[in-house]
């Protein structure tokens, strides 16, 4: 009988650079994420975390990640200065809990966009919303 | 609605032999949503005017709001009120990097002094003895997190247990607290969602990172400029 080990949580990233054509191959993404992973948090973590690059778009990047260690990955995520040979930054956008879900977010975020004024913003959130608002 | 931080530390190069092209780091800024920077390397009194005016001309170019900034590190603690004196009324922040015993007690005293930076390898008896007047005077403790990105191995974790134990000071002691980049490359920047992430490492919670690089930097540079504008009676304060 299929036994579900745990579960995963699905992050959307965009690869920030000042080259607006600089779209780097998944295999890239995959090893400056996994190099700063290990150097943060370790190589259980890595074994754990069972970090996996599932789409690279234009400048949008899904990843999925067991579920417990799905902090760690972000933070290593957001350490990252470097793809291939070329400065790049890694700015997480969302997290979810499905890959549909996230694909929904992502194009409502995506065509949303906006930018407000961030005192209006109520405080209090969820886990399943995007990471850039408040 | 995406939440737009301050990044009060960056290096720039032409005010700053350290830092990275105006036009990388602001063209960056936009792209991270960065509210507004402040920019350091406004220490030397002869050049501020001049540099200034170059801020003012980049801020217009490129729709970023800059501060001007300066980060104190004398040898004295009487050099270091002398350069308050001089520099207050000219930059929107001035800031003190905490390198010695007696110059860390006398910026903290000092309530024209607004934040207090603290190092990645920081004498912690040192912030704790230093906390309650911190407190007592409304300076902040400014740590910066480019450290971070920038080193690795043995390094990175001390900085990661300084920051953190800081942290838990700032929490513990309610203190006001700034989280800035101290960047001097563009790829040190980060948006709101990546300083939340890095945060995590440190034992930041979400409120704590809000406060640190959104509610108080604004407040800062809002009573700073008001004063600057205004001309109070002595014994009037900006709330």
């Amino acid at each position: 009988m299929p036994v579900k080990l745990g579960r995963s949580r699905y992050i959307a990233l965009r690869v920030e650079s000042l080259d607006e054509d600089f779209k780097p191959p998944r295999k890239e993404v995959f090893n400056a994420i996994r190099d700063t992973i290990l150097q943060l948090h370790g190589e259980a973590c890595l074994a754990f975390a069972k970090v996996r690059v599932l789409s690279v778009s234009d400048s949008t990047i899904v990843i999925k990640c067991s579920n417990k260690y799905a902090k760690n990955i972000l933070s290593a995520i957001s350490l990252v200065s470097k793809i291939g040979d070329r400065p790049a930054v890694l700015d997480p956008l969302l997290i979810s809990g499905t890959i549909k879900k996230l694909r929904e977010k992502l194009k409502a975020y995506l065509e949303v966009n906006q930018i407000g004024d961030e005192e209006a913003v109520p405080d209090n959130r969820k886990d399943d919303v995007d990471l850039a608002t408040n | 609605m995406i939440m737009r931080s301050y990044d009060l530390r960056v290096f720039m190069a032409p005010f700053n032999k350290r830092g990275g092209s105006p036009d990388e780091v602001l063209k960056f800024a936009l792209k991270l949503n960065i509210r507004g920077i402040a920019v350091t390397g406004f220490e030397d009194l002869e050049r501020v005017n001049g540099n200034l005016s170059l801020l003012k001309k980049l801020e217009h170019e490129f729709g970023i709001e800059l501060y001007s900034r300066a980060d104190l590190s004398t040898s004295s603690g009487e050099e270091l009120m002398r350069a308050v004196r001089k520099l207050r009324h000219k930059l929107d922040l001035v800031c003190v990097k905490l390198i010695s015993k007696q110059l860390a007690y006398r910026a903290i005293k000092c309530q024209r002094v607004d934040s207090v930076v603290i190092p990645p390898l920081a004498d912690l008896n040192l912030v704790f003895s230093l906390a309650p007047l911190a407190k007592e005077n409304g300076v902040a403790f400014e740590i910066n997190y480019a450290p971070l990105i920038r080193s690795n191995g043995q390094v990175r974790a001390s900085i990661i247990g300084t920051y953190s134990v800081i942290t838990h000071v700032v929490n513990k002691r309610k203190l006001p607290a700034i989280l800035s980049s101290g960047a001097q490359r563009w790829y040190e920047l980060r948006s709101f969602s990546g300083i939340l992430a890095i945060g995590e490492v440190l034992g930041m919670d979400r409120h704590f990172i809000r406060d640190a690089t959104v509610v108080c930097p604004k407040k800062l540079i809002e009573r700073n400029r008001s004063r600057a504008s205004e001309k109070l009676f002595s014994g009037v304060e900006v709330t």
